[in-house]
């Protein structure tokens, strides 16, 4: 019989060495472990055209005319519909993706390498707020900023990021998480001071590297007016961290929590390669002028991975500011902190909450504890509209449905009772 | 073999309220030591409950 | 086809705790709309209690486990279906987010879990438990394993359960108190439903809830305090448990050094049971009172007293612990007794049926006993004779005596002691009820118990009297003190106000109205 407490302190372990940094960038096709023509990678657990929500169908139709594939909307649909195109989730291929969470063979993307156990993640650039393609939309402007993004901002970027390399200061995207944390992010719905903290330091790097000024003017005007720019990465840091501390025998510790807009699945560190499923979550969020609860599409994104990592929603109790879309007082945003203690396995060694006497954040989330308490893990994320196009209608807390940690307890009493 | 129990007579009560909150709010009248759970049955049936129960035990 | 006046929904297997319920539905009947509004659980007793209160239930399916939401309005045909449809969204809505919950805590965080508790408060040695029988045994036996003591407020748990539970204590050394505990007291706090009495060299072990209550107000009025008031819940001392935690309790309490003087008190204990029970106390050296409401006349047994009523075990165990004589104290109780005799004539003479409506189980008990004496056998829904069991509860037939804190009544709504509304409606039609001489009842003050319910019950006092005039008497008497949060000077002034006849003691009540309809 296997002994639960010793394979979850493993890892655990494995998640809190994790030492995330960027050593690199590159397109998709070259870069990410299984990319394939005509292949997108998506959010959340696997899904089919058919069963795709608005927001991915808009990405995704944003993706085929942006590679190319389509010259409209509509061509774009027929070609998807038509089983001309492969989906498979980015946690499949190390890589992670907010929102719909769409990546095309021409997209550029981050690279992080775990310096502690050697494996990398992948996740693309922020687009910013608005009308962008992790929100579904497909209009011009989308597929305009996205040939931006490939032409100008990942040159310029990556050519800072390899200086960075050369000299032995990767950017140590886990320590930025730290930092941000003492300074009113919590790393899932703020990530301001996350994203000042990574362009104040890559910020040398692009000077020295980038011969064009007017291209480096639009590049860090990009990255400033994007409070979100820093989401990304800490996602990759977050896949990175949760992966090394997938498949650990015995481990009831859950290494991906992840939406797709229609279902909500997790992996679970002793149960191998298997989703447990079940229906995404209906945000009851706090909604931006103009919309209603009828617009909101199921909960959707890898941004989970945050939570599954011990910030966002954990780390309310840092982030006195979202309060204002809780609707409630600090006390409010200390206890959903206090509560997720109760679902994790402990407290994280690097990310600690002022408010809390500098207490770790609840890390590493146990399916038994889910099981046995009926406490499912609280996110704090944005809302997507249903209808492809639309954009985002809201943000705020989310809960996470308990059906998907029954299953998988059940799976893991089956695998490890031996009966 | 009594000591568990003397102990509560000698120090008197510090309690977990499981239920009725106002059984909580009384003992913060009286100044006595508590805190209170947000109870509500588990989500997993009994069925699983149990077997979890016994993947605890037989860790160790 | 007239568009009816009551809508019914369900919503499938949940859980709601009943103060929810009742919250929800106060808040309904709030802006006027309705004339009814009911949030139960689907037990067979609701389904009785909700068609006495109007409701049609043809075809309602409801299981114990889901809730039905019943509302009525008297409004006019045109508004009904907006009015009871806006009523039932509301009701879901509240659901969700019950009105006065954010008063509850403080915003203290209140943990998930028993861990999570344990994290807070890492010294706690007592669990007080009070969530739905059928999930309190697991929840019990949790707080066992990490070394708790329980108090379980909660009924309705299988005796299997309570047996499984009380042996794992035992072999740990832990207190179980219950199933269906309501009262304890601990170095004089009060838990559950308890009163504010001064600690003292007195300690109680009872397995009966207002039994412990009225012991301890009795005690208090004499100028003597209690340290400690352990309950065993009523099904400790029958056989099938064995007297395990009231052996244990009594034993502690026998060996520590604070207790002057012991009572154990509740309904006569299995015979073998009663005996350990002398045993020990015999052994323990210690002055000791048993009180066993309804037992044989046996007489004291070599310098342990033997009481049969809770005044009477309170009077003895206060001359006791004065150090004076408790058989004299016995004489003097029941001198007074019989003077109550004057009362009832100067009250006036009634003919007719007594009906006694109580919300505590040990004074319907005794009130029973006290009753029989002079009028003869009466009925309840707790009869002291198998054959005096009353067909339904809802209707008293002859002198009747019906408890409301029996199951019928609590299964998934609040007990008595909190929510008077029943008995008040009772009051009233007992009232219409052209054969009723006197009506008793008991008001229980303390922690835990109604606000105010001698207002509540004044309201169906009111309506009675505008239906019944002078016809009927009211007796009733108040199981609290001044200090409790109810102030027993304050609701016996509510009562008196309105004409009732308030008395000391439960005894003391219950002969009262007994002699005035004595023929």
């Amino acid at each position: 019989m296997i002994d639960i407490e010793k394979a979850n302190g493993e890892a655990l372990s494995r998640l809190l060495s994790a030492q995330p940094v960027v050593v690199g960038m590159g397109k998709a096709k070259d870069t990410v472990p299984g990319m394939k023509d005509r292949m997108l990678l998506h959010a959340g657990p696997p899904l089919s055209w058919e069963t795709a929500s608005g927001p991915i169908r808009g990405g995704v139709m944003a993706a085929c005319m942006y590679e190319g594939w389509a010259d409209t909307p509509e061509d774009a649909e027929k070609l998807a519909a038509g089983g001309g195109i492969t989906f498979d989730p980015c946690h499949h291929h190390h890589a992670v993706g907010p929102m719909a969470g769409i990546v095309s063979p021409s997209m550029p993307v981050f690279v992080l390498e775990n310096r502690t156990a050697g494996n990398t993640s992948y996740v693309t650039m922020n687009e910013g707020l608005g009308k962008v393609l992790r929100m579904g939309a497909f209009a011009p402007e989308v597929i305009e900023r996205l040939r931006w993004m490939e032409k100008v901002l990942y040159p310029v970027l990556d050519a800072g990021i390899r200086l960075s390399v050369e000299r032995g200061q990767e950017l140590d995207v886990k320590n930025m998480i730290a930092q941000a944390l003492h300074m009113g992010d919590e790393l899932h719905n703020r990530n301001k001071a996350g994203t000042s903290l990574f362009l104040r330091a890559i910020a040398p790097f692009l000077v020295e590297t980038c011969r064009n000024s007017a291209d480096l003017a639009e590049v860090i005007r990009f990255i400033d007016k994007n409070d979100h720019f820093f989401l990304n990465l800490a996602m990759a840091a977050g896949k990175a961290s949760t992966e090394a501390a997938h498949g650990v025998e015995g481990s009831s510790l859950v290494t991906v929590m992840a939406r797709n807009g229609t279902e909500f699945g997790i992996k679970v560190s002793g149960l191998g390669d298997d989703w447990f499923t079940c229906q995404a979550a209906l945000p009851d969020v706090l909604l931006f002028p103009g919309f209603t609860r009828e617009d909101t599409n199921r909960d959707i994104g890898d941004s989970a991975i945050m939570e599954t990592y011990g910030v966002g929603g954990f780390a309310l109790a840092a982030a006195p500011a979202i309060v204002q879309f809780i609707g409630g007082t600090p006390k409010d945003a200390a206890n959903y902190t206090l509560e997720m203690y109760e679902i994790t396995e402990g407290e994280n060694n690097m990310f600690t909450i002022p408010a809390l006497n500098f207490r770790g954040t609840p890390t590493g989330i146990d399916i038994l504890k889910v099981a046995e308490t009926g406490v499912t893990p609280v996110l704090d994320t944005g809302a997507a509209h249903r209808e492809p196009g639309k954009g985002q209608v809201g943000a705020g807390i989310v809960r996470m449905p308990a059906e998907a940690f029954l299953k998988a307890a059940g799976a893991f009493a089956d695998r490890y009772l031996g009966e | 073999m009594t000591m568990s129990m003397t102990k509560l007579l000698k120090e008197g009560p510090k309690v977990v309220n499981i239920g009725v909150e106002q059984f909580y709010a009384d003992l913060k009248t009286q100044k006595a030591e508590a805190v209170s759970m947000d109870w509500k049955p588990s989500a997993a049936g009994g069925d699983l409950l149990a077997r979890l129960k016994k993947l605890r035990k037989g860790g160790n | 086809m007239p568009s009816s006046h009551q809508r019914i929904e369900i919503v499938r297997r949940t859980y709601y705790d009943s103060v929810t319920l009742m919250l929800v539905a106060k808040e309904l009947l709030k802006d006027g709309s309705l004339s009814v509004a009911s949030l139960s659980m689907g037990t067979e007793a609701n389904y009785k209690i909700m068609g006495s209160g109007g409701f049609d239930l043809t075809g309602v399916d409801a299981t114990p486990n889901d809730l039905i939401i019943a509302v009525k309005t008297g409004a006019p045909e045109a508004e009904r279906e907006d009015v009871l449809t806006a009523a039932l969204a509301k009701a879901k809505e509240y659901l969700a987010n019950p009105p006065g919950r954010k008063a509850d805590s403080g915003g203290d965080y209140r943990p998930k879990s028993l861990d999570g508790a344990l994290s807070v408060l890492p010294d706690a040695n007592l669990a007080l438990i009070s969530v739905a029988g059928r999930y309190a045994g697991d929840v019990a036996m949790d707080c066992i394993e990490k070394g708790l003591n329980v108090m379980l407020y909660s009924d309705n748990v299988p005796v299997e359960k309570e047996v499984e539970i009380k042996k794992a204590a035992a072999e740990k050394g832990l207190l179980v108190m219950g199933p269906d505990c309501g009262t304890i007291i601990i170095r004089g706090v009060a838990m559950g439903m308890a009163n504010a009495c001064p600690p003292g060299p007195v300690s109680i072990v009872a397995a009966a809830g207002t039994g412990l209550q009225e012991v301890h107000v009795q005690l208090a009025r004499r100028g003597v305090g209690v340290l400690h008031g352990i309950g065993t819940g009523g099904r400790d001392v029958r056989r099938e448990v064995g007297g395990i935690m009231c052996l244990q309790a009594v034993n502690a309490l026998l060996a520590d050094d604070e207790v002057e003087l012991l009572i154990v008190l509740g309904k006569p204990p299995a015979p073998e049971v009663e005996q350990k029970i002398l045993q020990a106390v015999k052994a323990g050296k210690k002055p000791a009172v048993l009180g066993f409401i309804g037992g044989e006349a046996k007489g004291d047994s070599g310098g342990v007293f033997i009481c049969r009523e809770l005044e009477e075990t309170a009077a003895v165990a206060a001359a006791l612990a004065k150090g004076g004589d408790g058989a004299r104290a016995r004489e003097n109780l029941f001198r007074e007794y019989e003077a109550l005799r004057q009362r009832a004539e100067t009250i006036g003479k009634r003919k007719g049926f007594l009906r006694g409506l109580y919300s505590g189980g040990t004074l319907c008990y005794e009130g029973q006993l006290i009753a029989r004496d002079i009028l003869g056998p009466i009925r309840s829904n707790t009869p002291l004779d198998k054959k005096m069991k009353l067909e339904d509860s809802l209707r008293s037939e002859q002198h009747s005596m019906v408890d409301y804190g029996e199951d019928e009544f609590t299964q998934g709504r609040l007990h008595p002691m909190i929510d008077v509304s029943l008995r008040a409606e009772r009051i009233y039609e007992e009232a219409k009820d052209q054969e009723v001489g006197v009506i008793l009842f008991d008001v229980v003050l303390g922690y835990g118990c109604n606000d105010n319910p001698a207002a509540g019950l004044a309201e169906g006092i009111r309506k009675a009297r505008s239906a019944a005039g002078d016809r009927i008497v009211f007796v009733a008497s108040i199981c609290g003190v001044d200090s409790d949060p109810q102030n027993a000077s304050e609701q016996c002034r509510i009562l008196e106000e309105l004409g009732v006849h308030v008395c000391d003691s439960n005894a003391r009540a219950a002969r009262l109205a007994a002699m005035i309809l004595e023929g």
